[in-house]
C-alpha cells in the first residue's frame, strides 16, 4: 500500500445518494470527497490530489458531462466516471468521447463502481508520474545552453558531428564538447536515451521543420 | 198688421182691379200694403141657438174656429153670441135679444152670419134687418127637413144635419130583431116638442110594429124610473131633453147619461152628443163636422164667392156609429150591425188601452230578456270558462303527469298542501285524503329532509323562488331525486300567502349527471396517468435514487462486515441509512399510487405549500434534465383550506408540467419556473405558477379552457379544461396570462373554505 489512499471526488445533488457512495468508497477504502454540487466541486476540488471524480450527470445549474467539460476547459486531467439514472446512449457516447473512464447506471453495482474508480486512479496516478518525469525532463533541458540545445537538436535528428559542424558553423571538437556537456547535463549514455527523452520532452530535432 | 196672410184670390183681384202691369202692381202692392190693413178684418157673427153650456154648440164652435184657423184667415175677426133660445123662448125674448144684436153690432158691419142649430136660423132669419139685410147666412147644425120647410132664399146656405131617427130605427131592429115595444124619450120644452115631433114624423109608419110609448113630459126622476121598469126586448129612442117636466133645464148629453144608466133596455139616437154616454149608437154624423163644413162655406163666401153658386145645403158624411161597449152591456150582436158601421170604444185591446204601459212593459221585457240573455250567455261563457279551466287544469295535469311533474300548492297561512295525484305517486303518498306537510316531510330522505324544510322556509319568509334537489326516502337501494320548485306568491302588501309549484323527478338527469361525473373522473384519472406516463423517466428516476442509495450501503455494509475487525456502530448507521432511503422509495411510491389510483374524491384539510412541494419532488428529476431551474418562495401562514388533494395535486402538475413544456425552446441558462404562493386576504390561497417560455397567443388564450384544445405537439388538449372544472368545483378560480417579458404566469386561487359541491 502506499503512504495515501487515492482521493475520489464524489459530486452528486442527491443527498441520500451522495452519502450512500461516499460511504461505499470511503468502506472501499478511498478517500472521497463528496459535493451536492457541480459548483461546490468547482470551488474546493484540489486537483494535486491523485484520484479520480465520480459526477452524477443529472444535476441542476451544473450537470456532470458540463463539469467534464469545465475541468478539461482547466487543463485538469482529473479522470471521470459518471453515474447516471438514465443510460441513454448519446450522453454515454458523448461522456465517453470527453474522455470519461465509465458510464454507470444507477443503482450502481459495487464492483463496475469499484472497478471504474481503481482503473480511474491508475490512469490517474500514470498520468501523474508521466507529468512529473517530464517535469524532470524539463528541468534537465533547462539547464542547457542554447548552444547545447541546438546540438541536441541536430543529434536527434540523427546527423553525425561533422555535419553539425558544418550546419553550424563551428568545428567538429566543438560540437563533441556541446554533445558531452548536454547528454551529462540530461543524465543520458546514450544516443538513444537522448532521444527518447527529447521526444518525451517534445524537443523538436532539427531540420524537421524545413 | 201687415195683411202677409192674404190670400192669393183675393190679391190677385185686387191686382186686376188696379189694372196695373205687373212690375208695377209688385210696386205698388208693397206701397199700397198698410192701406190694405183697414179693409182687412172680416167680422163673422157665430150665433149658438142654445147656451154656452151646451156641449153639441161648444163642439160645432170650436171645430168652426181652428177650421177657419187651419185655412190661414187669422183675419178674420169672430163674435159668438147665445140666443139662449130654450130659457127665453117668446116672441118677446127673441125681439128683444134681436134688438140687444142689432144694437150691438149697429157700428161694427159684420161680413157673415153664422146661425148653429134650427132655432138660431129661425131667429136669424126673422130678425135679418137687424145685422144687416144682405149679410151672407151661412147656417149649421139645423135637420135638413126644417131647412127645408123655412124657404130659405138662395143667399142663405148651410150645412144641414140630418137626425136620422129611421135609419137609426134600423139600428136598433137589427141589434134587437125581436124587440117588441118601442118607447120615445123627450122632454117637455116647445124645443123638445120639435124634436119630438121630427122623430114621430120619421119613425111613425113604422111603429105600428111595436107597442110603442113615448115618455115626454115627466118630471125628471119620474121618467127615470120609467125607464127603468122597461122590459128588455124594448127599443128606446132618446129625444134630446133640453127641459124636463118640471121646466127644469137640461143638458141633452146628461140626460141620456142619466137615462142609459137607468134604462133596463137599449137606448138609441141619432145625436152625436149623446155618444159615449151610455146610449147604443144611431145614424148620425159629428157637431165637430158640421163646424168644418160650415168654416168651408163661409171662407167660400169670404173670399168673394157668391153664396147663390154654392149648395144650398151642405150635408157631412152620416154613418152608423154604435158603442162597443153597450153591445157588449146589452149582449147585442156586432155581426149584426149593417156594412160600414163605425163601432167605437171597441174593448180596447191591451195594446190600444196601454200602449204605452204594453211598449214600456214589453221594453222592459226585451231589456230584461236582454239582460237574461245576456247572463245566460255570461253563465254559460263562465260554465264554459270554468270548464275550459277545468279541462286546461285536468290538460295541465295530465300534461304535468306525462312530463314525470307533479303540481302543489302550499297555503303558508293554514298550511294547507294540495297536491295532484301524480305528486302523491312521486312520494308513494295515498291517492285520498289530505296530506299534511309532515307526512310529506317524511317521505324526503333523512339527509335531505332538514335542507328540504330550510328552503320552503326560507321562500316562504323572502318571497323569493323555491329551487330544492332531494331524494325520496325509498325502502329501494336506487335513489329517487326530486327536485321542488315554486314561486310563492303575495296579499296585496307584499306577505307571501302561498307557494305554488312543481315536484318533478330528476333521477334521470341525476344519474345522467352521475355518469357524467365518473366519466369525468374517468378522464381526469386517465389525464393524470397520462402525465405520469410522459414523466415517468423522471419519475423512474425518482424511485431509482433512494435505490441507487440503498444498493450503495448494503454494499458497503457487506464491505464493512467482510472486512477485519468489522465496526458494528458503522454498520448499524448503514443499516440506518437503508432504512432511511427504503421510506424516501416508499413516499415516491405512495405519491405516485395517490395520482394514479381511481378514487373517490374527498374533502381533507389541503396544506397547498405542502402539495406544491410534494408535486414538485416528482418532477425533480424531469426539472433537472430538462435544465430547469425552479424558484420557490412559499407564503407562510396560508389559511388552511380543504379540498380534494389528489385533484389539487393534479392541477398543479398540469401546470408545472406545461410550463416545463412551454421552454423546451428556451436556452438552458434562461430556464426558470417560479412557483409563488400567498395568502389573499385571509380568504383564500393563491399559487402564482410563472415560466419563461413561448408564451400564448391572445387567440390560443381564449380557447385554453376548451377541451382538445392543445398547443403542444402531442398534447391531447384535456389537461386545463380538466384544471378549470377542479378548480371551478372547489369555488376557486384559474387564469393565465402572459407576462411582461415573456412566459406565462398560470394563477390559481382557492378559498379557504370550499363549496360543497365538491362532494357531489
Amino acid at each position: 500500500m502506499t503512504d495515501r489512499a487515492p482521493t475520489v471526488f464524489l459530486v452528486d445533488d442527491d443527498p441520500g445518494v451522495l452519502k450512500a457512495l461516499t460511504t461505499l468508497l470511503t468502506v472501499s477504502g478511498y478517500d472521497v470527497k463528496p459535493f451536492a454540487s457541480a459548483q461546490e466541486f468547482l470551488d474546493d476540488h484540489d486537483a494535486s490530489l491523485p484520484g479520480c471524480a465520480v459526477f452524477d450527470v443529472a444535476m441542476p445549474d451544473i450537470d456532470g458531462l458540463e463539469l467534464q467539460a469545465a475541468l478539461l476547459e482547466k487543463n485538469l486531467d482529473r479522470p471521470v466516471i459518471f453515474v447516471t439514472g438514465f443510460g441513454d446512449i448519446p450522453t454515454s457516447v458523448r461522456a465517453m468521447k470527453a474522455g470519461a473512464i465509465d458510464f454507470i447506471t444507477k443503482p450502481v453495482r459495487e464492483q463496475q463502481l469499484l472497478e471504474a474508480v481503481a482503473q480511474a486512479v491508475k490512469r490517474d496516478a500514470e498520468a501523474r508520474e508521466r507529468l512529473s518525469e517530464l517535469k524532470l525532463i524539463d528541468t534537465k533541458l533547462a539547464g542547457l545552453t542554447p548552444r547545447e540545445l541546438e546540438v541536441v537538436r541536430h543529434v536527434i535528428a540523427g546527423k553525425l558531428n561533422k555535419q553539425i559542424a558544418h550546419e553550424l558553423g563551428t568545428v567538429i571538437n566543438t560540437v563533441k564538447v556541446h554533445r558531452g556537456r548536454a547528454m551529462r547535463k540530461l543524465g543520458v549514455q546514450s544516443v538513444a536515451d537522448l532521444v527518447r527523452v527529447a521526444q518525451k520532452a517534445g524537443v523538436q530535432p532539427a531540420g524537421g521543420k524545413r | 198688421m201687415v195683411n202677409l196672410q192674404t190670400s192669393p184670390p183675393n190679391l190677385g183681384r185686387w191686382l186686376i182691379n188696379l189694372g196695373l202691369c205687373f212690375p208695377c202692381a209688385l210696386l205698388l202692392l208693397i206701397a199700397a200694403w198698410p192701406a190694405q190693413a183697414d179693409e182687412a178684418s172680416r167680422r163673422i157673427l157665430l150665433l149658438e141657438g142654445l147656451t154656452a153650456t151646451q156641449p153639441a154648440g161648444m163642439q160645432t164652435l170650436e171645430a168652426f174656429k181652428n177650421r177657419l184657423r187651419e185655412k190661414g184667415s187669422k183675419d178674420v175677426e169672430i163674435f159668438i153670441e147665445f140666443l139662449e133660445l130654450g130659457r127665453f123662448p117668446g116672441e118677446a125674448d127673441q125681439a128683444r135679444t134681436a134688438r140687444y144684436l142689432g144694437e150691438k153690432f149697429s157700428e161694427k158691419r159684420l161680413d157673415l152670419l153664422v146661425p148653429i142649430s134650427r132655432g138660431a136660423l129661425e131667429f136669424v132669419m126673422k130678425n135679418r134687418d137687424n145685422f144687416g139685410p144682405t149679410t151672407p147666412i151661412v147656417y149649421c147644425c139645423t135637420a135638413a127637413a126644417a131647412a127645408s120647410a123655412m124657404n130659405l132664399p138662395r143667399d142663405v146656405v148651410g150645412v144641414i144635419n140630418e137626425y136620422n131617427w129611421s135609419k137609426t130605427l134600423d139600428l136598433a131592429e137589427r141589434l134587437q130583431p125581436d124587440a117588441r115595444n118601442l118607447v120615445v124619450i123627450s122632454g117637455a120644452s116647445a124645443y123638445d116638442r120639435e124634436w119630438l115631433q121630427d122623430l114621430r114624423r120619421e119613425i111613425e109608419p113604422r111603429a105600428k110594429r111595436y107597442t110603442t110609448h113615448y115618455v115626454t113630459g115627466l118630471p125628471y126622476d119620474e121618467m127615470l124610473r120609467e125607464v127603468a121598469e122597461l122590459p128588455r126586448d124594448t127599443i128606446v129612442l132618446l129625444v134630446p131633453v133640453f127641459a124636463d117636466g118640471s121646466g127644469q133645464p137640461r143638458v141633452p148629453p146628461e140626460v141620456a147619461t142619466d137615462v142609459t144608466k137607468a134604462s133596463s133596455a137599449p137606448v138609441y139616437a141619432p145625436i152625436d152628443t149623446l155618444f159615449g154616454t151610455g146610449i147604443v149608437g144611431g145614424f148620425m154624423d159629428s157637431y165637430e163636422a158640421h163646424g168644418i163644413a160650415a168654416a168651408d162655406l163661409a171662407l167660400q163666401i169670404l173670399e168673394g164667392k157668391d153664396p147663390a153658386t154654392l149648395p144650398a145645403q151642405t150635408r157631412p158624411l152620416h154613418t152608423y156609429r154604435v158603442d162597443a161597449r153597450q153591445l157588449e152591456h146589452w149582449g147585442l150582436a156586432e155581426n149584426a150591425l149593417p156594412p160600414d158601421t163605425d163601432v167605437r170604444f171597441k174593448p180596447p185591446t191591451l195594446w190600444e188601452q196601454h200602449r204605452n204601459a204594453v211598449l214600456g212593459t214589453i221594453a222592459v221585457f226585451g231589456l230584461q230578456t236582454v239582460g237574461v240573455v245576456l247572463l245566460l250567455v255570461q253563465v254559460r261563457r263562465r260554465k264554459q270558462a270554468e270548464l275550459s279551466l277545468r279541462e286546461s287544469e285536468e290538460r295541465l295535469a295530465f300534461a304535468a303527469a306525462s312530463a314525470n311533474v307533479g303540481i302543489w300548492r302550499l297555503d303558508l297561512l293554514t298550511n294547507d298542501l294540495w297536491l295532484t295525484d301524480h305528486c302523491r305517486s312521486m312520494f308513494d303518498l295515498a291517492f285520498a285524503g289530505p296530506v299534511t306537510t309532515k307526512a310529506l316531510l317524511d317521505k324526503i330522505h333523512p339527509e335531505d329532509r332538514d335542507g328540504f324544510a330550510d328552503s320552503v322556509e326560507l321562500a316562504a319568509k323572502l318571497g323569493e323562488p323555491l329551487d330544492v334537489e332531494f331524494r325520496i326516502a325509498s325502502p329501494a337501494a336506487d335513489a329517487h331525486w326530486l327536485v321542488a320548485r315554486g314561486h310563492p306568491i303575495a296579499d296585496n302588501v307584499g306577505k307571501p300567502v302561498r307557494i305554488s309549484g312543481i315536484f318533478a323527478d330528476i333521477t334521470d338527469r341525476k344519474t345522467a349527471e352521475a355518469e357524467a361525473e365518473a366519466q369525468r373522473k374517468e378522464v381526469s384519472h386517465l389525464m393524470r396517468v397520462s402525465v405520469l406516463g410522459e414523466l415517468s423517466g423522471a419519475i423512474a428516476h425518482e424511485l431509482n435514487q433512494p435505490l441507487t442509495a440503498i444498493l450503495a450501503y448494503a454494499q458497503a455494509a457487506r464491505r464493512l462486515i467482510g472486512g477485519q475487525n468489522p465496526e458494528l456502530g458503522l454498520i448499524a448507521g448503514v443499516l440506518d441509512e437503508i432504512v432511511h432511503e427504503d421510506d424516501r422509495a416508499s413516499e415516491v411510491i405512495r405519491r405516485l399510487h395517490v395520482l394514479l389510483r381511481k378514487g373517490e374524491s374527498k374533502l381533507e384539510t389541503v396544506n397547498l405549500n405542502d402539495l406544491i412541494q410534494s408535486t414538485l419532488r416528482l418532477l425533480h428529476s424531469e426539472l433537472i434534465n430538462r435544465k430547469i431551474r425552479v424558484d420557490v418562495a412559499l407564503g407562510d401562514n396560508l389559511p388552511p383550506m380543504s379540498g380534494d388533494p389528489v385533484q389539487l395535486q393534479q392541477v398543479l402538475l398540469n401546470l408545472f408540467v406545461n410550463a416545463m413544456d412551454s421552454m423546451n425552446a428556451t436556452s438552458a441558462l434562461e430556464r426558470l419556473l417560479m412557483v409563488r404562493t400567498q395568502s389573499a386576504g385571509g380568504s383564500s390561497v393563491e399559487v402564482r405558477i410563472a415560466d419563461r417560455g413561448h408564451g400564448i397567443a391572445e387567440a390560443e388564450r381564449r380557447q385554453l379552457f376548451k377541451p382538445f384544445f392543445t398547443t403542444k405537439d402531442r398534447g391531447l388538449g384535456l389537461g386545463l379544461s380538466i384544471c378549470s372544472k377542479i378548480v371551478k368545483a372547489h369555488g376557486g378560480k384559474l387564469k393565465i396570462d402572459n407576462n411582461a417579458d415573456r412566459g406565462v404566469t398560470a394563477s390559481l386561487t382557492l378559498p379557504a373554505k370550499v363549496a360543497a359541491e365538491l362532494a357531489s
